[in-house]
């Protein structure tokens, strides 16, 4: 400061604000430090260790150099590509009966009907219960005897076979117990942001209720809702508690096949291997989502 | 969301009311309390179909939770663990959610998006990374290890909740604040950790949960070693083997904190930070 | 054309419209004029049918629609926040109602560039509204609007976005279009001056009551209400006893300008371009305490002596100054107002 003093206030002045500057800028890079950097770590690490790991380059049991053998066995095994395929179509199941079920609830319930509240209440319940949990409670209504089970053996009917099938349907109902709430909360939100006015602008237009839905609210909400959309698919893409409890013996889900073989088969690379398809899977699908939707959002909103 | 339309006949509006009243009742609130029934169920009768309710009903289930050593670890451990990374997680979060709620500097969208990447991988991914990396550096089937796990995945739920906090403290009370003489330390402390406290607060108690109901990166790090409730769950739904009533017992434990969490976070605080909660506000 | 009869609406424990008998005529421009919260936009929310009445009708060219649903209503409203769609172009946003009215697209295509002319925004059809300026989304506002050529056009505060000199400009415009078109309007405002520049008959609104209907000459010369003499323009109320057609009051005999109690306590209303000074001569003698220069004129309050009494006044550009004495002098006639 000192120094500063012999200098015309002219020039002092901008290093002061520079200094002033700077030094709010490391405070603030201080701050973020503790977070971001845990975060940073936590991520770079994992993807680091896989991707070496899956060329044989670090990590655990004989490592016996760079090798792509362990690519090798994931891509040509049938059993694997099985799996990546299974995973694939419950993610995608579950993201589109998801969304459309979430869609259509949020239509119901811009009606105004008695027990709507506790509807809106209801509808959470889901959200704080862990998928493990949820396959659970699934399993109870219905596995083989399960409430649905009993029911129809009381009316001397037969039960459908809805978990443990090839189909993997008991494992998109539980994914989607969990999924559309959470859809359904996001949605609510986003058209709850939609001004009021423009809702009315359309009434006196001349739009019934449903056509205020669809050239309105839907255009307006759908940005929103495909980002969800988004998460749900890559979530179930890594599912493993539920796929494990309620999968068919054959094919397995991605991550189990990938849990199987690092906790139990100590194929490191192997599973390695698989983590880093599903990482780049991940990415790609990501990416496709920005090209394809997120611009053509950005084109339609205001 | 308020509701928008009224329906033109009443007698629609108690159908339909009815009907999705029923349908959300049997969807969500029946599987609860199946699961209820099923913690206690009395273990010498058995509940077996078609019988659509439990013989007898008994606390036993309930008793043999708090005798057998491996319930009540698992018991102690989650809550344990639970403590130790909210603890962890508020540390961490504060002070980066309070530079990301408002601050202002280049790369600040950059860095959001950072915070959020553990949300948008594949747990699994995350699970087999980490896993490995712990079993080299000994970290494996450590309670540390397990706490640091849980970190990474809880940690971006905390930052978001605080951030929004602190995004909404008006700044009109930090300049009035600092024209009245606080200093950042002063600021800090008179102003800004009590307004943020509600954010803090709801921070915590989701944390808390999550912690409790987290399964597969304890289960990859902590397997066979250290237990959680969650993996316990895991075990006696068929991961071992199966004891429905087990299971029952642990799930209703589980739920039970997490419902009173949701009813005061509903309640209490505000709706912005269960939505900003999940990552998606 | 236009017709409501005991409207009422109440949002829990506060009344927001009480009671409301309004006529509104083909072709005319009716100006709701009132403070904020007096219930004017809840009124003109209840004749598109956006909100529902607790009690009361509405008519439309003769038909009962307090029953028929916000959409089937031939009324067209232009709201304050203009609520274009953000999604759509400018040419989508005027389409819109021809396009739920079922049109096909030539139809359509004509309608709507017929509309952006009236508007005077040809060219703009293809931008999005955030691409637009104040004024301009104004505009499309109000061609989506018109272009379904409905039976009442409802406008709710549409110039108050705006800044002084354009609101003034889009005033003109508006009624100018409205004549054109002998359309029958509503018009929503808390600005007084605008509902005296734009309307046929402007009808006076507080706390969800409708005070008092009339032209902005009748309400301003001969206003009825307190509330009216009040809000519109500046008043000078002086309380006094009527007998025939006299009011004495403490500062003098006023005749009535209009009939309105028969006997009695009443007040009457002086405005303040009606009062003269002089620097002495005839007058009730009288010290100024504020004399502000307001271009045209000067606003001046003048204590009487040995009243007290304060009156507001608009006066010539002179040397006035504060303290000095002055010759009031007061007009003959003056508006009683009823209670």
């Amino acid at each position: 400061m000192s120094t500063l003093a012999a200098v015309p206030s002219e020039i002092a002045a901008p290093r002061r604000a520079i200094r002033r500057r700077r030094r709010r800028r490391i405070g603030t890079l201080l701050l973020l430090l503790p977070g971001a950097g845990f975060i940073a770590v936590a991520m770079i690490a994992p993807l680091l260790q896989l991707a070496l790991g899956s060329v044989g380059l670090t990590g655990l049991g004989a490592s016996e150099g760079f090798s792509l053998a362990a690519f090798g066995t994931v891509l040509a095994n049938p059993m694997m590509r099985d799996a990546f395929l299974f995973s694939l179509r419950l993610a995608l199941a579950t993201t589109v009966l998801g969304v459309v079920a979430a869609l259509a609830l949020a239509a119901l319930l811009m009606l105004r009907f008695p027990g709507r509240r506790l509807v809106m209440l209801l509808y959470k319940l889901p959200l704080v219960v862990p998928s493990l949990i949820a396959a659970f409670l699934i399993l109870t209504m219905i596995g083989p005897g399960g409430m649905g089970a009993r029911f129809a053996m009381q009316l001397g009917l037969g039960w459908p076979q809805l978990v443990h099938d090839r189909a993997g349907i008991g494992i998109i109902l539980v994914l989607l117990w969990h999924q559309i709430p959470v859809t359904l909360l996001i949605l609510l939100a986003v058209v709850g942001s939609i001004p009021r006015d423009l809702i009315d602008a359309a009434r006196n237009l001349g739009a019934t209720a449903p056509s205020v839905f669809r050239h309105v609210i839907l255009p307006l909400a759908l940005p929103g809702v495909s980002a969800a959309a988004l998460l749900v698919f890559i979530d179930c893409f890594g599912a493993f508690a539920v796929p494990s409890l309620l999968g068919p013996a054959y094919p397995q889900a991605l991550p189990v096949m990938m849990t199987t073989e690092f906790l139990e088969r100590a194929h490191w690379q192997v599973a390695s291997a698989i983590g880093v398809v599903m990482t780049i899977t991940t990415i790609a699908v990501m990416v496709l989502y920005h090209r394809l939707i997120a611009r053509a959002d950005r084109e339609r909103a205001g | 969301m308020n509701p928008v339309w009224s329906l033109r006949s009443p007698l629609l509006g108690w159908c339909l009311g009815f009907a999705v009243l029923a349908g959300a009742a049997l969807v969500f609130a029946l599987p609860i309390a199946t699961a209820v029934l099923w913690s206690l169920v009395d273990p010498e009768v058995g509940w077996f179909p078609p019988h659509i309710l439990p013989a007898s009903l008994s606390f036993a289930n309930w008793h043999d939770m708090l005798a057998v050593p491996e319930l009540e670890e698992a018991l102690g451990r989650s809550f344990l663990i639970a403590v130790l990374v909210t603890s962890l997680c508020a540390i961490l979060g504060l002070p980066t959610g309070y530079a990301l709620g408002r601050g202002r500097f280049p790369g600040r969208r950059a860095i959001e998006v950072l915070v959020l990447t553990p949300l948008m991988m594949p747990g699994i991914v995350l699970a087999i990374g980490l896993g490995g990396i712990f079993m080299r550096i000994g970290l494996s089937q450590t309670l540390t290890g397990v706490v640091l796990v849980q970190t990474a995945v809880i940690l971006p739920l905390s930052i978001r909740i605080l951030a929004a906090t602190a995004q909404s403290i008006p700044s009109d009370l930090i300049d009035a604040a600092t024209n009245l003489g606080a200093g950042p330390a002063s600021l800090a402390r008179h102003i800004l950790v009590p307004l943020l406290l509600p954010g803090l607060l709801a921070a915590a108690l989701l944390s808390f949960i999550a912690s409790l109901e987290e399964f597969l990166l304890s289960f990859v790090v902590g397997m066979p070693t250290i237990q959680t409730l969650p993996m316990l769950l895991w075990a006696y739904l068929g991961g071992r083997s199966a004891i429905l009533s087990y299971a029952a017992v642990v799930t209703v434990a589980l739920l039970i904190p997490t419902l009173l969490v949701l009813v005061v976070v509903e309640r209490v605080l505000k709706q912005e930070y269960l939505a900003a909660g999940f990552g998606k506000a | 054309m236009l017709s409501l009869s005991g409207v009422a609406k109440r949002y829990g424990g506060d009344v927001a419209v009480e009671d409301v008998d309004l006529e509104v005529a083909a072709g005319e421009f009716l100006t709701l004029l009132g403070p904020s919260g007096c219930g004017k936009s809840t009124l003109l929310r209840i004749i598109a049918g956006l909100t529902d009445p607790d009690r009361g009708r509405v008519w439309l060219e003769g038909e009962e629609v307090q029953d028929l649903p916000a959409h089937r209503r031939r009324t067209a409203m232009v709201f304050q926040s203009y609520a274009l769609f953000p999604h759509m172009t400018v040419a989508r946003n005027v389409a819109f109602g021809l396009v739920m009215r079922g049109l096909d697209r030539q139809q359509i295509q004509r309608k709507v560039a017929d509309a952006l002319a009236l508007v005077e925004l040809e060219g703009l059809a293809g931008r999005y509204p955030r691409e637009l300026s104040g004024g301009q989304q104004q505009r499309v506002a109000l061609a989506r609007a018109l272009v379904t050529e409905p039976k009442v056009l409802l406008l709710d505060e549409p110039l108050s976005n705006l800044d002084a000199k354009l609101r003034d400009r889009l005033r003109i415009e508006l009624r100018a279009l409205q004549r054109r078109l002998a359309l029958t309007t509503l018009f929503v405002t808390h600005d007084q001056a605008e509902a005296m520049a734009l309307s046929d008959r402007i009808a006076v609104m507080t706390k969800g009551r409708l005070v008092e209907t009339g032209t902005p000459e009748e309400i301003y010369s001969r206003p009825k209400s307190r509330f009216a003499a009040e809000f519109v323009g500046v008043a000078n109320l002086l309380p006094g006893e009527l007998r025939g057609e006299v009011v004495t009051t403490a500062v003098g005999r006023f005749t009535v300008s209009a009939q309105r109690a028969s006997a009695g306590e009443v007040a009457i209303c002086l405005r303040p371009e009606d009062i003269a000074f002089a620097a002495e001569g005839p007058g009730l003698p009288g010290r100024l305490t504020h004399v502000t220069y307001a271009g045209p004129f000067q606003d001046c309050i003048v204590e009487l002596e040995p009243s007290g009494l304060l009156l507001r006044a608009h006066v010539p550009v002179r040397p006035w100054h504060i303290g000095g004495r002055v010759a009031v002098r007061l007009p003959a006639r003056a508006a009683v107002l009823g209670e």
